[in-house]
């Protein structure tokens, strides 16, 4: 067999009755490269029209290509895919951090989950190894606590965790995966899947090496892209510093209070360039990814991870907070509970709206008094 | 877990952590040349982000350690690749 950059193999796990059956990746991959292709032939396959996304069986698939794990800029990202808890149909949805390539370094290219659990569990993947272990200690606790716990617990502190929060255990619509406390996948209510599945986390490590069937070719290519990526030009300069929140930046587009108005007219107030200099201290970028799409922030509610660009579409312009600091906290708060925080902004947006108008009262919110720009409101909202 | 840091030849690979993104683009690189496989237990740097305290930590293996090879600076390279590499020139040497 030639090398490639494949893991190698498929796992099938199923909860229900904790049985695990494997695959060669290579049955797939003469019909598709891997990722999202592979994700979603085995979606289609293992899956039924009739199965509601939150079914027994319905699977749940994590995916990595064969570019994840290498030199590869941006090969950092997970492809997770399962039914569309929204439409019932496809979906899907991927998250950056440091897990795809430990998954495969830990000798799988995809994970596929269905059945269910009797009891709360997570699985640990170590090098190959596969284990399910009861989750009952960690079921309630936010995605910092679980990926905290799950670190204490095995005494090892590279272990790579995903997880849901209390959101995706309840079976919100709008719960997502979490990795590293603020990568999301947070489009088509995954984590409400690996909620019904009785599934709180995945924690992998992987030590094996991933080999190239061609390494100096691939490291001649790797050299070129990386010095046009990481060059001293005025645009990559600004795309490094502001990463993704230089879009929020150039114009004032954005929806207001529910997309009620498109211009935001104190978009000054919160312009990245500025609070990124007053309060942000440190770029976060992700595996082999030169570009700080978050920072470490400095609020007055402590350290915190910051938003992405759509944190402050969501928090900034939907519900017009314009304190910074706490749409930091905020943004922080959705991502302990697992919550797509698109998927929050907009309902309560929403549901400031149709106060507003009359079809909701005060009663509605358990006498809390809805309003834009009122942070306190949407924490407890949230 | 220490690294032995007896063994200063004068090369000591300092990092700026407030610069430092956690691409591990360096990590991988210095893997690359030790085996022409990606892993980074191979490489002779470490670097660790604790989210709590928002900070990053270098460990620079000089002697082999575990799985990690021991730096060689970059032998038969033409320059050092982990400082060469970095996007953000977070890395240099003391």
């Amino acid at each position: 067999m030639t090398k490639n950059s494949y893991a190698g193999k498929i796992a099938f796990i199923n909860l229900s009755n904790n049985k695990i059956k494997f695959e060669l990746t290579e049955k797939y991959t003469r019909k598709f490269i891997g990722g999202r292709g592979i994700n979603l032939w085995l979606l289609y396959n293992y899956s039924k029209i009739e199965y509601h996304p939150l079914h027994r069986n319905s699977p749940i698939i994590f995916g990595t290509g064969p570019l994840t794990g290498t030199l590869a800029p941006g090969s950092g990202r997970l492809d997770i895919a399962a039914k569309n808890y929204y439409t019932k149909g496809i979906g899907y949805s991927n998250a950056c951090g440091y897990f795809a390539p430990e998954l495969k370094r830990a000798g799988f290219d995809h994970v596929m989950i269905y059945g269910k659990a009797e009891k709360p569990v997570y699985i640990k993947i170590i090098n190959g190894l596969i284990e399910i272990h009861p989750a009952d200690d960690i079921w309630g606790l936010t995605t910092w606590e679980t990926e905290k716990y799950i670190k204490h617990e095995n005494k090892d502190p590279y272990l790579q965790v995903l997880s849901i929060g209390p959101a995706g255990e309840r079976l919100v619509k709008g719960a997502c995966i979490i990795i590293n406390r603020d990568c999301a996948a947070g489009h088509c209510g995954l984590g409400a899947v690996m909620g019904s599945k009785n599934l709180k986390a995945i924690a992998v490590k992987g030590e094996n090496p991933i080999e190239l069937s061609n390494p100096d070719k691939f490291y001649r290519y790797f050299e070129e892209i990386w010095a046009k990526i990481t060059s001293k030009s005025k645009v990559t300069n600004v795309i490094k510093k502001l990463g993704s929140l230089m879009y929020f930046s150039s114009t004032a587009e954005a929806p207001v209070r529910n997309n009620q108005d498109a211009y935001l007219n104190q978009f000054k107030v919160v312009l990245p360039q500025k609070f990124i200099k007053e309060k942000g201290f440190m770029g976060i970028g992700y595996y082999m990814c030169p570009i700080s799409c978050r920072h470490y922030f400095k609020t007055k509610y402590g350290i915190l991870k910051g938003p992405k660009t759509n944190g402050l579409h969501d928090f900034v312009s939907r519900l017009e907070i314009y304190d910074i600091d706490d749409v930091i906290k905020l943004n922080a708060l959705c991502n302990k509970v697992g919550l797509d925080i698109d998927f929050t902004s907009n309902v309560i947006a929403w549901s400031i709206e149709a106060y507003e108008k009359g079809l909701l009262t005060v009663k509605d919110f358990d006498g809390l008094k809805p309003e834009w720009g009122n942070s306190d409101f949407v924490e407890r909202m949230i | 877990m220490a690294t032995n840091i007896s063994t200063n030849d004068g090369f000591t690979l300092k990092i700026n952590p407030v610069e430092c993104l956690g691409c591990l683009a360096c990590v991988m690189v210095c893997s690359f040349h030790h085996t022409k496989m990606l892993n980074p237990y191979y490489s002779s740097i470490e670097i660790l982000r604790d989210d709590d305290n928002a900070t990053i930590r270098l460990k620079h293996y000089k002697v082999k350690e575990n799985m990690h090879y021991a730096c060689d600076r970059c032998q038969g390279e033409k320059r050092v690749l982990c400082i060469d590499i970095c996007p953000t020139e977070a890395l240099y040497i003391k």
